[in-house]
Protein backbone atom coordinates (compact mmCIF):
# COMPACT_ATOMS: atom_id res chain seq x y z
CA UNK A 1 0.00 0.00 0.00
CA UNK A 2 1.24 3.44 -0.68
CA UNK A 3 0.17 6.36 2.06
CA UNK A 4 -0.59 9.79 1.28
CA UNK A 5 -0.72 12.02 4.15
CA UNK A 6 -1.26 15.99 3.85
CA UNK A 7 0.43 18.42 5.89
CA UNK A 8 0.21 22.15 6.49
CA UNK A 9 3.37 23.58 5.31
CA UNK A 10 4.80 22.64 8.46
CA UNK A 11 8.37 20.79 7.67
CA UNK A 12 8.43 20.16 11.71
CA UNK A 13 6.10 18.29 11.82
CA UNK A 14 6.36 16.31 8.60
CA UNK A 15 9.98 15.59 10.21
CA UNK A 16 8.48 14.15 13.02
CA UNK A 17 7.25 11.41 11.23
CA UNK A 18 9.89 10.96 8.47
CA UNK A 19 12.54 11.00 10.71
CA UNK A 20 15.95 9.98 9.24
CA UNK A 21 14.73 11.24 5.55
CA UNK A 22 14.39 14.76 6.78
CA UNK A 23 18.23 15.52 9.35
CA UNK A 24 17.78 18.52 10.62
CA UNK A 25 19.83 20.62 7.87
CA UNK A 26 17.58 19.41 4.89
CA UNK A 27 14.68 19.93 7.59
CA UNK A 28 16.09 23.73 7.74
CA UNK A 29 17.00 24.16 3.97
CA UNK A 30 12.97 23.24 2.57
CA UNK A 31 11.39 25.15 5.73
CA UNK A 32 13.92 28.36 4.50
CA UNK A 33 13.36 28.03 0.83
CA UNK A 34 10.04 26.51 -0.09
CA UNK A 35 7.84 29.70 -1.04
CA UNK A 36 5.36 30.51 1.71
CA UNK A 37 2.51 30.42 -1.13
CA UNK A 38 2.96 26.42 -0.50
CA UNK A 39 0.11 25.86 1.55
CA UNK A 40 -0.04 21.72 1.20
CA UNK A 41 2.44 19.47 0.88
CA UNK A 42 1.29 15.88 0.24
CA UNK A 43 4.23 12.86 1.52
CA UNK A 44 3.87 9.80 -0.66
CA UNK A 45 5.91 6.81 0.73
CA UNK A 46 6.66 4.82 -0.13
CA UNK A 47 7.93 6.20 -3.50
CA UNK A 48 10.67 4.30 -5.81
CA UNK A 49 12.94 7.25 -6.90
CA UNK A 50 14.61 5.46 -10.27
CA UNK A 51 18.06 7.61 -9.38
CA UNK A 52 17.88 6.26 -5.85
CA UNK A 53 17.07 2.84 -6.52
CA UNK A 54 19.83 2.43 -9.39
CA UNK A 55 22.55 3.82 -7.08
CA UNK A 56 21.05 1.74 -4.19
CA UNK A 57 21.55 -1.41 -5.58
CA UNK A 58 25.27 -0.68 -7.22
CA UNK A 59 26.42 1.00 -4.37
CA UNK A 60 24.04 1.26 -0.64
CA UNK A 61 23.01 -2.08 -0.77
CA UNK A 62 26.60 -3.20 -0.77
CA UNK A 63 27.02 -1.11 3.27
CA UNK A 64 26.90 -2.64 6.03
CA UNK A 65 24.71 0.27 7.83
CA UNK A 66 20.67 -0.59 7.44
CA UNK A 67 20.01 1.70 4.18
CA UNK A 68 16.25 1.65 2.57
CA UNK A 69 15.53 1.23 -0.89
CA UNK A 70 12.59 3.09 -0.99
CA UNK A 71 12.08 7.00 -1.29
CA UNK A 72 9.62 9.33 -0.15
CA UNK A 73 8.02 12.15 -2.07
CA UNK A 74 7.11 15.57 -1.43
CA UNK A 75 4.29 16.89 -3.34
CA UNK A 76 4.24 20.93 -3.06
CA UNK A 77 0.27 22.62 -3.73
CA UNK A 78 -0.20 25.87 -4.10
CA UNK A 79 -3.97 25.69 -2.09
CA UNK A 80 -4.90 22.74 -0.46
CA UNK A 81 -7.29 20.10 -1.75
CA UNK A 82 -7.03 21.04 -5.14
CA UNK A 83 -5.00 18.56 -7.17
CA UNK A 84 -4.65 20.56 -10.80
CA UNK A 85 -1.20 21.37 -12.41
CA UNK A 86 -1.51 25.27 -12.44
CA UNK A 87 -1.95 24.54 -8.46
CA UNK A 88 1.10 22.36 -8.60
CA UNK A 89 4.63 23.05 -7.50
CA UNK A 90 6.40 20.03 -8.12
CA UNK A 91 8.25 17.21 -5.69
CA UNK A 92 11.19 16.50 -3.93
CA UNK A 93 12.38 12.93 -3.31
CA UNK A 94 14.18 11.88 0.08
CA UNK A 95 15.96 9.22 0.11
CA UNK A 96 17.83 7.77 2.90
CA UNK A 97 20.96 8.20 2.43
CA UNK A 98 21.53 9.73 6.10
CA UNK A 99 23.34 12.96 5.26
CA UNK A 100 21.92 15.47 2.40
CA UNK A 101 18.85 13.15 1.89
CA UNK A 102 16.70 15.72 -0.63
CA UNK A 103 17.05 13.18 -3.91
CA UNK A 104 15.66 13.58 -7.32
CA UNK A 105 13.39 17.16 -7.77
CA UNK A 106 11.25 18.90 -9.73
CA UNK A 107 10.33 22.24 -8.47
CA UNK A 108 8.75 25.11 -10.44
CA UNK A 109 10.58 28.19 -9.59
CA UNK A 110 7.73 30.09 -8.59
CA UNK A 111 7.44 27.06 -5.43
CA UNK A 112 10.38 28.74 -3.94
CA UNK A 113 11.06 32.10 -1.80
CA UNK A 114 14.25 32.70 -3.32
CA UNK A 115 12.94 33.07 -7.30
CA UNK A 116 11.89 36.68 -8.52
CA UNK A 117 11.68 36.53 -11.87
CA UNK A 118 13.89 35.99 -14.84
CA UNK A 119 14.49 34.44 -18.02
CA UNK A 120 15.15 30.69 -18.08
CA UNK A 121 15.73 26.90 -19.64
CA UNK A 122 13.01 24.41 -18.13
CA UNK A 123 11.53 21.19 -19.33
CA UNK A 124 8.23 20.09 -18.58
CA UNK A 125 7.49 17.19 -16.53
CA UNK A 126 4.75 14.73 -16.25
CA UNK A 127 4.44 13.34 -12.80
CA UNK A 128 1.93 10.73 -11.49
CA UNK A 129 0.10 11.34 -8.42
CA UNK A 130 -2.53 8.54 -7.44
CA UNK A 131 -2.95 8.08 -10.99
CA UNK A 132 -3.65 11.66 -12.06
CA UNK A 133 -1.11 12.95 -14.72
CA UNK A 134 0.16 16.95 -13.20
CA UNK A 135 2.66 18.67 -15.25
CA UNK A 136 5.76 20.70 -13.65
CA UNK A 137 8.07 23.24 -15.49
CA UNK A 138 11.31 22.70 -13.87
CA UNK A 139 14.69 22.24 -13.88
CA UNK A 140 16.15 18.72 -12.74
CA UNK A 141 17.82 19.27 -9.06
CA UNK A 142 18.64 17.18 -6.25
CA UNK A 143 21.82 16.78 -3.58
CA UNK A 144 24.88 15.29 -3.77
CA UNK A 145 25.15 12.53 -1.29
CA UNK A 146 28.52 12.82 -0.64
CA UNK A 147 29.29 9.35 -1.34
CA UNK A 148 28.71 8.08 -5.03
CA UNK A 149 28.37 11.45 -6.31
CA UNK A 150 29.31 14.91 -5.82
CA UNK A 151 28.85 18.09 -7.36
CA UNK A 152 30.25 17.87 -10.34
CA UNK A 153 27.82 14.85 -11.15
CA UNK A 154 24.69 16.56 -10.11
CA UNK A 155 25.83 19.17 -12.62
CA UNK A 156 26.06 16.67 -15.17
CA UNK A 157 22.87 14.44 -14.16
CA UNK A 158 20.79 17.76 -13.93
CA UNK A 159 22.40 18.74 -17.22
CA UNK A 160 21.67 15.50 -19.23
CA UNK A 161 17.96 14.98 -17.64
CA UNK A 162 17.01 18.49 -18.76
CA UNK A 163 17.90 17.56 -22.25
CA UNK A 164 16.99 13.84 -22.44
CA UNK A 165 13.41 15.23 -21.29
CA UNK A 166 13.08 17.64 -24.11
CA UNK A 167 15.00 16.40 -26.88
CA UNK A 168 14.60 12.83 -28.24
CA UNK A 169 18.19 12.49 -29.37
CA UNK A 170 19.26 12.47 -26.20
CA UNK A 171 18.77 9.22 -23.56
CA UNK A 172 17.65 9.34 -20.03
CA UNK A 173 20.71 8.72 -17.84
CA UNK A 174 20.25 7.99 -13.93
CA UNK A 175 22.83 9.31 -11.36
CA UNK A 176 24.42 5.94 -10.91
CA UNK A 177 25.50 5.63 -14.67
CA UNK A 178 26.38 9.75 -14.91
CA UNK A 179 28.87 8.62 -11.71
CA UNK A 180 30.33 5.38 -13.57
CA UNK A 181 32.81 7.48 -15.83
CA UNK A 182 36.45 6.66 -16.50
CA UNK A 183 38.76 7.13 -13.79
CA UNK A 184 42.14 5.69 -12.70
CA UNK A 185 41.65 5.72 -9.06
CA UNK A 186 38.39 4.46 -7.17
CA UNK A 187 35.69 6.28 -7.88
CA UNK A 188 33.72 5.58 -4.62
CA UNK A 189 33.90 7.09 -2.19
CA UNK A 190 34.06 10.14 -4.78
CA UNK A 191 36.24 12.72 -4.77
CA UNK A 192 34.32 15.12 -7.59
CA UNK A 193 35.89 14.96 -10.98
CA UNK A 194 38.25 16.98 -13.47
CA UNK A 195 36.79 19.13 -15.82
CA UNK A 196 38.45 16.03 -18.50
CA UNK A 197 36.07 13.81 -16.77
CA UNK A 198 33.35 16.02 -16.83
CA UNK A 199 33.96 16.61 -20.59
CA UNK A 200 33.90 12.96 -20.81
CA UNK A 201 30.31 12.25 -19.17
CA UNK A 202 28.86 14.55 -21.67
CA UNK A 203 30.52 12.89 -24.75
CA UNK A 204 29.28 9.89 -23.80
CA UNK A 205 26.20 11.11 -23.97
CA UNK A 206 25.49 12.56 -27.34
CA UNK A 207 27.19 16.00 -26.38
CA UNK A 208 30.02 17.17 -28.05
CA UNK A 209 31.76 19.43 -25.01
CA UNK A 210 33.29 22.51 -25.52
CA UNK A 211 36.10 23.54 -22.14
CA UNK A 212 36.55 27.39 -21.84
CA UNK A 213 39.24 28.45 -18.87
CA UNK A 214 39.44 31.91 -17.74
CA UNK A 215 43.29 32.14 -16.98
CA UNK A 216 46.12 29.64 -18.95
CA UNK A 217 47.38 28.59 -15.44
CA UNK A 218 50.21 30.87 -15.19
CA UNK A 219 49.47 33.81 -12.78
CA UNK A 220 52.52 35.88 -13.70
CA UNK A 221 50.97 35.43 -17.43
CA UNK A 222 48.10 37.81 -18.95
CA UNK A 223 44.91 35.27 -18.21
CA UNK A 224 42.86 33.79 -21.89
CA UNK A 225 39.50 36.15 -21.27
CA UNK A 226 38.99 39.63 -19.92
CA UNK A 227 36.92 39.87 -17.26
CA UNK A 228 34.34 41.23 -19.83
CA UNK A 229 35.20 38.87 -22.49
CA UNK A 230 34.55 35.64 -20.07
CA UNK A 231 31.10 37.47 -18.75
CA UNK A 232 30.25 37.64 -22.52
CA UNK A 233 30.81 34.15 -23.16
CA UNK A 234 28.37 32.95 -20.36
CA UNK A 235 26.19 35.33 -21.47
CA UNK A 236 26.32 34.72 -24.90
CA UNK A 237 25.55 30.45 -23.56
CA UNK A 238 22.77 31.79 -21.51
CA UNK A 239 21.19 33.38 -24.26
CA UNK A 240 21.43 30.90 -26.64
CA UNK A 241 19.20 28.70 -24.22
CA UNK A 242 22.19 26.33 -23.50
CA UNK A 243 22.61 24.95 -19.62
CA UNK A 244 26.25 24.67 -18.88
CA UNK A 245 28.36 23.58 -16.00
CA UNK A 246 30.51 26.23 -14.38
CA UNK A 247 33.54 25.55 -12.19
CA UNK A 248 33.18 28.26 -8.83
CA UNK A 249 37.11 28.50 -7.71
CA UNK A 250 37.89 25.65 -9.22
CA UNK A 251 36.29 23.75 -7.05
CA UNK A 252 32.84 23.55 -7.14
CA UNK A 253 30.64 22.80 -9.85
CA UNK A 254 26.73 24.71 -10.76
CA UNK A 255 24.55 24.65 -13.60
CA UNK A 256 23.78 27.82 -15.27
CA UNK A 257 20.52 28.03 -16.73
CA UNK A 258 19.44 31.56 -17.31
CA UNK A 259 19.34 35.16 -16.52
CA UNK A 260 17.66 37.70 -14.07
CA UNK A 261 15.89 40.64 -15.54
CA UNK A 262 17.69 43.35 -17.28
CA UNK A 263 19.14 46.40 -14.95
CA UNK A 264 18.62 50.13 -16.52
CA UNK A 265 19.40 50.58 -20.02
CA UNK A 266 20.11 54.04 -19.66
CA UNK A 267 22.35 53.91 -17.01
CA UNK A 268 24.67 51.61 -18.52
CA UNK A 269 24.24 53.40 -21.88
CA UNK A 270 25.35 56.49 -20.57
CA UNK A 271 28.87 55.41 -19.87
CA UNK A 272 29.39 53.64 -23.07
CA UNK A 273 29.44 54.26 -27.16
CA UNK A 274 29.86 52.18 -30.22
CA UNK A 275 29.44 48.53 -29.55
CA UNK A 276 28.14 46.81 -26.40
CA UNK A 277 27.33 43.89 -25.74
CA UNK A 278 24.00 43.00 -23.75
CA UNK A 279 26.11 40.92 -21.45
CA UNK A 280 26.27 44.85 -19.70
CA UNK A 281 22.29 44.61 -19.05
CA UNK A 282 22.69 41.61 -17.09
CA UNK A 283 23.23 41.26 -13.23
CA UNK A 284 22.35 38.12 -12.13
CA UNK A 285 22.43 34.65 -13.78
CA UNK A 286 20.16 32.06 -12.36
CA UNK A 287 21.72 28.57 -11.60
CA UNK A 288 21.41 25.32 -10.05
CA UNK A 289 23.45 24.41 -7.53
CA UNK A 290 23.21 21.07 -5.27
CA UNK A 291 24.02 22.72 -1.68
CA UNK A 292 21.49 25.28 -2.39
CA UNK A 293 17.83 24.86 -3.53
CA UNK A 294 17.40 25.27 -7.32
CA UNK A 295 17.11 29.02 -9.28
CA UNK A 296 19.75 30.68 -6.87
CA UNK A 297 21.84 33.68 -8.24
CA UNK A 298 25.65 34.53 -9.01
CA UNK A 299 25.57 38.19 -9.25
CA UNK A 300 28.43 40.60 -11.01
CA UNK A 301 28.78 42.48 -7.90
CA UNK A 302 29.06 41.66 -4.59
CA UNK A 303 25.75 40.90 -2.70
CA UNK A 304 24.73 40.41 1.17
CA UNK A 305 23.02 37.39 0.12
CA UNK A 306 25.36 34.32 2.28
CA UNK A 307 26.72 31.69 -0.12
CA UNK A 308 26.01 33.64 -3.61
CA UNK A 309 28.72 33.61 -5.93
CA UNK A 310 30.16 36.32 -8.17
CA UNK A 311 30.97 36.64 -11.70
CA UNK A 312 34.62 36.73 -11.14
CA UNK A 313 34.62 33.46 -9.38
CA UNK A 314 33.42 31.38 -12.24
CA UNK A 315 36.63 30.51 -13.76
CA UNK A 316 35.75 27.08 -16.05
CA UNK A 317 32.89 26.49 -18.36
CA UNK A 318 31.65 23.00 -19.89
CA UNK A 319 29.14 23.66 -22.60
CA UNK A 320 27.13 20.41 -23.67
CA UNK A 321 27.28 21.56 -27.34
CA UNK A 322 25.19 19.65 -29.84
CA UNK A 323 27.21 18.48 -32.69
CA UNK A 324 26.66 20.49 -35.29
CA UNK A 325 27.59 23.58 -33.80
CA UNK A 326 30.75 23.69 -35.02
CA UNK A 327 31.27 27.41 -35.59
CA UNK A 328 33.82 28.41 -32.60
CA UNK A 329 32.68 31.54 -30.85
CA UNK A 330 35.80 32.82 -29.64
CA UNK A 331 36.58 32.81 -33.68
CA UNK A 332 33.32 34.66 -33.75
CA UNK A 333 33.77 37.54 -32.02
CA UNK A 334 37.67 37.74 -32.44
CA UNK A 335 37.70 37.54 -36.09
CA UNK A 336 34.42 37.30 -38.11
CA UNK A 337 31.85 39.36 -36.27
CA UNK A 338 34.68 42.54 -36.02
CA UNK A 339 35.23 41.95 -40.13
CA UNK A 340 31.75 41.91 -40.79
CA UNK A 341 30.74 44.59 -38.22
CA UNK A 342 33.46 47.13 -39.72
CA UNK A 343 33.51 46.27 -43.16
CA UNK A 344 29.38 45.99 -43.80
CA UNK A 345 27.61 47.51 -40.74
CA UNK A 346 29.96 50.26 -41.01
CA UNK A 347 29.44 50.46 -36.80
CA UNK A 348 31.20 53.47 -35.75
CA UNK A 349 32.69 54.85 -32.32
CA UNK A 350 30.12 57.50 -32.22
CA UNK A 351 27.23 54.71 -32.52
CA UNK A 352 25.22 53.38 -29.73
CA UNK A 353 24.61 50.22 -30.54
CA UNK A 354 23.76 47.11 -28.25
CA UNK A 355 24.62 43.59 -29.49
CA UNK A 356 23.28 40.74 -28.93
CA UNK A 357 24.80 37.22 -30.27
CA UNK A 358 23.48 33.68 -29.72
CA UNK A 359 23.22 30.08 -31.16
CA UNK A 360 19.95 28.86 -31.95
CA UNK A 361 18.27 26.11 -34.38
CA UNK A 362 17.11 27.11 -37.68
CA UNK A 363 13.91 25.17 -36.62
CA UNK A 364 13.34 27.57 -33.88
CA UNK A 365 14.25 30.87 -35.37
CA UNK A 366 11.63 29.91 -38.48
CA UNK A 367 9.16 28.88 -35.91
CA UNK A 368 9.83 32.62 -34.01
CA UNK A 369 10.02 34.58 -37.34
CA UNK A 370 6.73 32.87 -38.36
CA UNK A 371 4.76 33.74 -35.41
CA UNK A 372 6.48 36.90 -34.00
CA UNK A 373 7.72 38.76 -36.95
CA UNK A 374 6.26 41.89 -38.02
CA UNK A 375 7.73 42.70 -41.02
CA UNK A 376 6.06 40.60 -43.56
CA UNK A 377 9.00 40.50 -46.78
CA UNK A 378 11.89 39.79 -44.02
CA UNK A 379 9.85 37.10 -42.52
CA UNK A 380 9.08 35.33 -45.77
CA UNK A 381 12.43 35.85 -46.77
CA UNK A 382 13.57 33.97 -43.41
CA UNK A 383 11.02 31.29 -44.16
CA UNK A 384 12.24 30.16 -47.89
CA UNK A 385 16.07 30.44 -47.43
CA UNK A 386 17.36 27.28 -46.59
CA UNK A 387 19.38 26.97 -43.26
CA UNK A 388 21.86 24.43 -41.51
CA UNK A 389 20.44 22.77 -38.43
CA UNK A 390 21.88 25.69 -36.16
CA UNK A 391 22.62 29.36 -36.81
CA UNK A 392 24.60 31.90 -35.08
CA UNK A 393 22.87 35.20 -34.98
CA UNK A 394 23.65 38.79 -34.25
CA UNK A 395 21.63 41.81 -33.33
CA UNK A 396 22.09 45.50 -33.27
CA UNK A 397 19.53 47.48 -31.80
CA UNK A 398 19.60 51.30 -30.75
CA UNK A 399 18.66 52.36 -27.29
CA UNK A 400 14.85 53.11 -28.13
CA UNK A 401 15.22 50.40 -29.85
CA UNK A 402 16.17 47.74 -27.45
CA UNK A 403 14.02 48.88 -24.51
CA UNK A 404 11.11 48.26 -27.52
CA UNK A 405 12.74 44.50 -28.01
CA UNK A 406 13.52 45.30 -31.63
CA UNK A 407 16.61 45.25 -33.98
CA UNK A 408 17.37 47.06 -37.02
CA UNK A 409 20.67 44.88 -38.44
CA UNK A 410 20.14 41.03 -37.98
CA UNK A 411 23.79 38.77 -39.46
CA UNK A 412 23.02 35.17 -39.52
CA UNK A 413 25.65 32.85 -39.99
CA UNK A 414 26.35 29.00 -40.39
CA UNK A 415 27.51 27.37 -37.21
CA UNK A 416 28.30 24.24 -39.46
CA UNK A 417 30.71 25.74 -41.65
CA UNK A 418 34.32 24.66 -42.55
CA UNK A 419 36.76 25.83 -39.99
CA UNK A 420 37.88 29.45 -41.19
CA UNK A 421 35.12 29.33 -44.18
CA UNK A 422 35.25 32.98 -45.12
CA UNK A 423 31.78 33.25 -46.45
CA UNK A 424 30.08 31.61 -43.51
CA UNK A 425 27.20 34.61 -43.37
CA UNK A 426 23.95 33.44 -44.57
CA UNK A 427 21.74 36.45 -44.65
CA UNK A 428 22.53 40.15 -43.55
CA UNK A 429 19.85 42.33 -42.37
CA UNK A 430 20.96 46.28 -42.74
CA UNK A 431 18.48 48.48 -42.01
CA UNK A 432 15.93 47.34 -45.05
CA UNK A 433 18.40 45.59 -47.27
CA UNK A 434 19.17 41.65 -46.85
CA UNK A 435 21.99 40.30 -48.56
CA UNK A 436 21.28 36.76 -49.25
CA UNK A 437 23.97 34.51 -49.39
CA UNK A 438 22.34 30.60 -49.74
CA UNK A 439 23.35 28.15 -51.75
CA UNK A 440 19.09 27.79 -53.30
CA UNK A 441 18.87 31.26 -53.90
CA UNK A 442 20.53 33.74 -55.84
CA UNK A 443 23.32 36.01 -53.73
CA UNK A 444 21.68 38.98 -53.79
CA UNK A 445 21.26 42.08 -52.11
CA UNK A 446 17.33 42.96 -51.65
CA UNK A 447 14.97 45.09 -50.52
CA UNK A 448 12.44 44.55 -47.59
CA UNK A 449 9.67 46.57 -45.60
CA UNK A 450 10.40 47.84 -42.97
CA UNK A 451 14.30 49.24 -41.07
CA UNK A 452 13.42 47.13 -37.84
CA UNK A 453 11.63 43.91 -36.57
CA UNK A 454 11.35 41.96 -33.22
CA UNK A 455 14.57 40.39 -31.32
CA UNK A 456 14.84 36.67 -31.17
CA UNK A 457 14.17 35.13 -27.74
CA UNK A 458 15.42 32.07 -26.72
CA UNK A 459 14.61 31.91 -23.27
CA UNK A 460 10.95 31.92 -21.78
CA UNK A 461 10.15 34.75 -19.18
CA UNK A 462 9.26 33.31 -15.76
CA UNK A 463 7.59 35.65 -13.38
CA UNK B 1 20.67 17.69 -56.75
CA UNK B 2 20.62 20.30 -60.53
CA UNK B 3 16.66 19.01 -61.07
CA UNK B 4 16.01 20.87 -57.52
CA UNK B 5 18.50 23.89 -58.39
CA UNK B 6 17.28 24.26 -62.06
CA UNK B 7 14.02 24.13 -60.43
CA UNK B 8 14.10 26.70 -57.84
CA UNK B 9 16.06 28.87 -60.76
CA UNK B 10 13.08 28.37 -62.83
CA UNK B 11 10.68 29.55 -60.08
CA UNK B 12 12.43 32.59 -59.49
CA UNK B 13 11.68 32.63 -55.59
CA UNK B 14 13.34 36.26 -55.37
CA UNK B 15 10.90 37.74 -57.60
CA UNK B 16 8.87 39.12 -55.29
CA UNK B 17 11.90 41.29 -53.81
CA UNK B 18 13.38 44.00 -55.35
CA UNK B 19 16.83 44.57 -56.07
CA UNK B 20 18.96 46.88 -54.31
CA UNK B 21 20.35 49.07 -57.74
CA UNK B 22 23.61 48.12 -59.28
CA UNK B 23 25.44 50.42 -57.84
CA UNK B 24 24.35 49.37 -54.22
CA UNK B 25 24.99 45.77 -54.63
CA UNK B 26 28.50 47.00 -56.21
CA UNK B 27 28.68 48.70 -52.80
CA UNK B 28 27.94 45.43 -50.92
CA UNK B 29 30.62 43.11 -53.51
CA UNK B 30 33.28 45.05 -52.36
CA UNK B 31 32.29 45.01 -48.37
CA UNK B 32 32.01 41.28 -48.81
CA UNK B 33 35.61 40.94 -50.48
CA UNK B 34 37.23 43.13 -47.72
CA UNK B 35 35.43 40.77 -44.63
CA UNK B 36 37.40 37.96 -46.70
CA UNK B 37 40.31 39.24 -47.53
CA UNK B 38 40.46 40.23 -43.33
CA UNK B 39 39.43 36.77 -42.61
CA UNK B 40 42.13 35.63 -44.49
CA UNK B 41 44.63 37.54 -43.13
CA UNK B 42 44.19 36.72 -39.81
CA UNK B 43 43.60 33.01 -40.38
CA UNK B 44 47.11 32.05 -39.61
CA UNK B 45 47.89 34.29 -36.70
CA UNK B 46 44.41 33.09 -35.52
CA UNK B 47 45.65 29.52 -35.60
CA UNK B 48 48.76 29.96 -33.49
CA UNK B 49 46.97 31.53 -30.63
CA UNK B 50 44.06 28.74 -30.65
CA UNK B 51 47.10 26.08 -31.03
CA UNK B 52 48.51 27.73 -27.73
CA UNK B 53 45.36 27.85 -25.90
CA UNK B 54 43.84 24.34 -26.91
CA UNK B 55 47.41 22.90 -25.63
CA UNK B 56 47.07 24.49 -22.09
CA UNK B 57 43.18 24.55 -21.86
CA UNK B 58 43.94 19.99 -22.59
CA UNK B 59 46.72 20.57 -19.46
CA UNK B 60 44.13 22.30 -17.00
CA UNK B 61 41.04 20.67 -17.74
CA UNK B 62 43.11 17.41 -16.51
CA UNK B 63 44.18 18.79 -13.65
CA UNK B 64 41.18 21.02 -11.88
CA UNK B 65 39.00 18.90 -9.68
CA UNK B 66 35.46 19.97 -9.33
CA UNK B 67 33.54 18.51 -6.76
Amino acid sequence: MILFKAYPRNFSAIQADVDEYMPYDVMQLLDKGISNNIQQIILEAPYVDKDFRDTYYNDFSKRFTDISRDSIRLHLFFSPDNVVTPNYGGFITLRDTKIRTIGRSYIAPKALNNFTSGYCCLAKYEVNYRGQVLEVEAFPWMQQDGNVSRCAHIAAWSINRYYSQRYCYYAERTLHEITTHDSTTRRVPSRGASVNQIAQILQKNRFDPEIYIRDNGNKEETPYYTKECFNRLMHTFVESGIPFIAGVKSKHAIVIIGHGELSDIDSVMNDNDGLTDSYEFIENLIIVDDTQLPYTNVFNYEDEQPYAYIFDEIDVLIVPFYEKMYLDVDYLYSEMLPALENNILKIGKQDKIIRRVFLTSSRSFKKYMFKESRDSSYRELMLLMQMPKFIWVAEYSSVEEFKKQEMHHRIILDATTLKFQVDAYMAIKKDNEVAVNNKSLKSVTVHIDKMSDVIYQNLGRIK
Amino acid sequence: MKGIRRLLEQEDLLSNYQPVDSERQQEWNLAFEMVKRSLESEALSYMERERTKTTQIAELSRIKMLG
